[in-house]
């Protein structure tokens, strides 16, 4: 009886496993919600993808290892692969179709994607259904996603991980940046609120002085790195008189990727902000551009956050950030990186003039 | 002095308004243009200031013109020393200023018509024979020897279209002025006027003295209408006018 | 009956000497600069101010810091310098086309020339980054508009008021148009907002050599226009009267429109679309001195410098952030405009 029992029992279980297996491989179903809650559904991992949004694609490649699934790509997305280490990383890429919008907006040229027979589109939600409808309109699918703080950032990627199958993936980017955040968090508790450094980020330094608020992403790149924001009433991205930051006196200024020229010198050199505490004490530095600009959110923030916040506090915090670069470039992208990369990514040129940058110096000669 | 020969004018693509038309004016007389609604005074008048330029024949001005009009038309409300200031413009420069000089010429008008003491009034702010007397302060502020004027007292009472006549007369004989005026009303032209310009039709018109050629045939073919020269004594005064007969 | 007493009470003030007003603006303006100097963001106080002003007549041993004169000399006091001329320009500008178009309702705007220099710095803001192209470009475009305006109206070699005011609504349009399409275009994250900031007005970015570039055109051309004030009045009178005067109106015209043109080009091009300084100040200035020009203008040009100096003192003063200045001069300016219009019963102007 027994001997019975355990042969069915055997046959069930293996036939069960057998089944399941199959059922493994060919239910490879993708179902995930957009960041507006819409449910996006695919058969199985995109393998012909089209982004707009501009930091999607060097997203997108971090998650999946690779340029090969995207076919289509905004060309404000082309110019920062051409700028920074994404070429060298992927050099593919380079041949990725970008005519599927014009430079200056976010107008999908829908024609050109359905030659590119797209599975499935990433589009902004934030800037009205108008810059959605013509693709959904044609038929194509499309996953909406929204810019500017660290929920959204995690859902874009969390999309990502779904439509390409690499969720796994995901999770351990998220968890990396969940985690540095706590390792922050330690570090900067402990200092006092009146000891806190004084920062603004100007996200326009030469076409007008732009600062960034409170609730800007920026703001909360201050904060994590245990920075304090005298802009932080501010809405938004505003201008103010060049008085106001005097008034503010900041003791260190970080400056944005987009103004192609910008560099720190140009704040030290102009005479209306001599007098300011992060000029005097040359504490002025850009962001780095790494796999994509450093500023905006993307999937390298957490390097972000830690660089930041030894330019806060070189004597109190110290991260080995060169030898998590080449961890973490090897997680994501699988591209070993050297340390001449490691220096132009830091913008060692630019940034070499101002104070406290030695600390980001490669360790031997 | 005005020389007008043969002088026609039209409208592109539009009938002659007059044409043909030969008549002077000679140094300290005075001229009056007669016709109803729509002959063309006003046409001629235009032709003769130099606002419009006629399309044939030929006007020689040998003297310095000053015009009146009826209104002014300005939406601003200046004062009467200001609008009668104005009056320099021909003499001043596009960059220049009234200097103390054209002052004093301005306010050398006003007293010459008796306006002194409206000097520092808003001209908006007069009788409409007030602000015609300004009008043609202003004119003579210009240090004109020949004033035109397009329907003065027109729209007058009576008294006032008795001092604006007055006026036109004493200017005439203490300075030895032109006036040449266009008007409505046979008996302004009869009082003031030593020639007169009937203007019948655009092809037809009639030049001469006031008191030959106003007689009542021609005054009827004028106006279509009966009107009578009479004569008549008021107060010891030999009184000579002219009357429309209404239905 | 009131507006007869209207009419009286300002004959008196008309017999006192010009001098008066002129004397008395000035010194107000003077008032307005000094006490502007005082304001701001980072705090100097009044006393310090006057000092550091003091030792550029007659030196002294400072006793402030630098980032004190910093403050005052080189941030506030060429943002003032830029609203003086800018509040004067515009105003007189605004003075100027009332008298020849005979109209209180027009400003810059009636000749297209504020749509055109918009038009010019969106452009630029589009094409290229450099801010001394773009103040060129708005400048250029300014005086295209008007160029085509000019040609659009001109019927048997004149150009009627009518056929001016029409071409400028027309000329206006086009470019507003345009500077919409351009917004339609522009990169929501960079360019749109600095477009967008730009059209609605602001001093924030002025420097000394913004302040010489504007300020050349703007003292040349306003010098101008004052030359040609006792001109305007025999215009205002309409082009029959004036030709009857012995006045061709088309050269005087043309001179005030390209004059109100190069203003009102080098303002737009420096500070972007400043609203209702041209259109309000003559009308205030005009309730004061009455309408003759040959004292509305000075009136104007001092009454605009020490409104457009006061609002500009709030729009960089009264938050952390930049108030656009063209936002708060048509907050201000709608209101007041109506009510002076009830008041006064369209003081300076008959009534029809």
């Amino acid at each position: 009886m027994m001997k019975r029992i355990n042969k069915v029992l055997l046959i069930s279980l293996s036939l069960f496993f057998m089944f399941s297996s199959l059922f493994g491989e060919t239910n490879q179903k993708v179902t995930f919600f957009d960041h507006y809650n819409n449910e996006v559904t695919l058969e199985k991992p995109a393998e012909r993808i089209i982004t707009i949004p501009k930091p999607a694609p060097s997203m997108f490649m971090a998650v999946d290892g690779s340029s090969e699934r995207i076919v289509g790509i905004h060309p404000g997305s082309m110019d920062a692969i051409r700028e920074g280490i994404m070429m060298q990383m992927f050099p593919d890429a380079i041949n990725i179709n970008s005519d599927i919008g014009n430079k200056g907006s976010y107008i999908p040229n829908v024609e050109e994607m359905l030659t590119l027979h797209p599975d499935i589109i990433f589009q902004w939600g934030n800037e009205g259904m108008g810059i959605v409808d013509p693709i959904k309109n044609a038929g194509l699918k499309v996953a909406l996603v929204k810019y500017g703080d660290q929920n959204s950032l995690e859902t874009m990627l969390n999309s990502f991980g779904s439509v390409s199958g690499k969720k796994d993936k995901v999770e351990t980017i998220i968890a990396w940046h969940k985690s540095t955040m706590s390792q922050l968090k330690q570090k900067t508790d402990i200092i006092p609120e009146s000891g806190k450094t004084r920062v603004i980020f100007l996200i326009r330094a030469l076409s007008s002085l732009k600062v960034a608020g409170g609730d800007t992403y920026h703001g909360l790149c201050i904060g994590l790195a245990g920075g304090k924001n005298p802009a932080r009433e501010i809405k938004g991205y505003k201008v103010v008189s060049p008085e106001q930051i005097i008034a503010w006196d900041p003791e260190v200024i970080f400056l944005n990727n987009f103004e192609a020229k910008l560099q720190p010198q140009d704040i030290y050199s102009n005479a209306m902000l001599a007098g300011l505490s992060a000029v005097k004490n040359k504490r002025v530095y850009r962001a780095p551009m790494g796999g994509y600009r450093w500023d905006p959110p993307n999937q390298e923030s957490p390097l972000m956050w830690k660089w930041l916040s030894m330019i806060f506090y070189p004597d109190q915090i110290s991260w080995d950030i060169r030898t998590e670069m080449k961890e973490k470039y090897q997680f994501l992208y699988n591209y070993t990186l050297k340390d001449d990369e490691i220096d132009a990514i830091l913008r060692f040129r630019m940034n070499g003039i101002s104070s406290n940058y030695q600390q980001f110096a490669r360790t031997e000669g | 002095m005005i020389k007008v020969e043969k002088a026609g004018f039209r409208f592109k693509d539009s009938g002659w308004i007059f044409r043909n038309h030969s008549f002077h004016l000679k140094t300290g007389e005075t001229m009056a243009i007669l016709g109803p609604n729509g002959r063309g005074k006003t046409t001629l008048l235009k032709s003769i200031i130099g606002l419009l330029k006629i399309t044939q024949g030929k006007i020689t001005k040998t003297c310095d013109i000053g015009v009146v009009h009826q209104y002014s038309q300005s939406p601003f409300s200046y004062n009467v020393i200001d609008m009668v200031i104005m009056g320099r413009a021909r003499h001043l420069g596009m960059f220049s200023s009234p200097t103390a000089k054209d002052k004093n010429l301005a306010l050398e008008a006003l007293e010459l018509l008796g306006l002194i003491g409206l000097k520092d009034r808003e001209f908006s702010s007069l009788s409409g024979g007030e602000k015609q007397l300004v009008l043609i302060a202003r004119a003579m502020a210009s240090g004109c020897n020949c004033l035109i004027l397009d329907e003065p007292a027109s729209a007058l009472d009576f008294k006032n279209q008795d001092i604006i006549l007055k006026t036109l007369r004493d200017i005439t004989h203490n300075k030895n002025m032109s006036v040449l005026f266009t008007t409505h009303y046979p008996q302004h032209a009869l009082h003031i006027a030593d020639k007169v310009l009937l203007m019948y039709s655009p092809d037809r018109y009639e030049f001469g003295a006031a008191t030959e050629i106003m007689d009542d045939s021609h005054l009827k073919d004028l106006y279509r209408l009966d009107i009578q020269n009479v004569h008549f004594n008021c107060n010891g005064r030999d009184i000579h006018t002219v009357v429309p007969v209404f239905s | 009956m009131s507006s007869i007493s209207v009419h009286t009470g300002r004959s008196a003030v008309q017999s006192q000497p010009r001098m008066l007003i002129w004397v008395g603006l000035a010194i107000l303006l003077g008032m307005t600069v000094l006490i502007s100097l005082g304001i701001g963001r980072y705090h100097v106080d009044f006393f310090t101010v006057v000092k550091i002003c003091w030792s550029r007549v007659y030196s002294s041993i400072p006793t402030w810091t630098d980032t004190d004169e910093r403050v005052v000399l080189l941030i506030r006091m060429p943002r003032i310098l830029m609203a003086v001329f800018a509040g004067a320009g515009l105003a007189l500008s605004g003075a100027g086309l009332q008298g020849v178009f005979r109209n209180p309702l027009v400003g810059p705007q009636i000749i297209g020339v504020s749509s055109g220099a918009a038009f010019g710095g969106v452009l630029a803001i589009l094409i290229w980054e450099s801010q001394i192209l773009t103040i060129l470009t708005a400048f250029v475009f300014g005086l295209i508009a008007v160029v085509i305006v000019f040609i659009m109206s001109r019927t048997n070699g004149r150009s009627p008021v009518l056929m001016l005011v029409l071409s400028g609504v027309v000329v206006s349009a086009f470019f507003t148009a345009l500077i919409s399409l351009a917004k339609y275009v522009a990169d929501p994250y960079d360019q749109l907002p600095a477009i967008v900031f730009w059209l609605m007005g602001s001093l924030a970015l002025i420097t000394y050599s913004k302040v010489v570039i504007a300020g050349i055109p703007i003292l040349l051309a306003g010098a101008v226009i004052y030359m040609i004030r006792f001109r305007i009045n025999i215009l205002s009178l309409g082009d029959e009267e004036a030709e009857s005067l012995g006045i061709k109106v088309g050269p005087t015209r043309w001179v005030l429109i390209l004059c109100a043109t190069l203003i009102t080009s080098a303002v737009v091009s420096v500070c972007g679309i400043i609203g209702w300084v041209g259109l309000v100040i003559p009308h205030v200035a005009r309730m004061i001195t009455g309408p003759d020009h040959r004292i509305l203008f000075p009136a104007s040009a001092l009454i605009g410098s020490i409104f457009f100096l006061l609002v500009d003192d709030i729009a960089r003063g009264a938050t952390q952030a930049e108030i656009p200045v063209g936002i708060l001069t048509a907050i201000i300016g709608a209101p007041v405009f109506a009510v002076l219009l009830k008041r006064t019963h369209a003081g300076g102007w008959k009534n029809d």
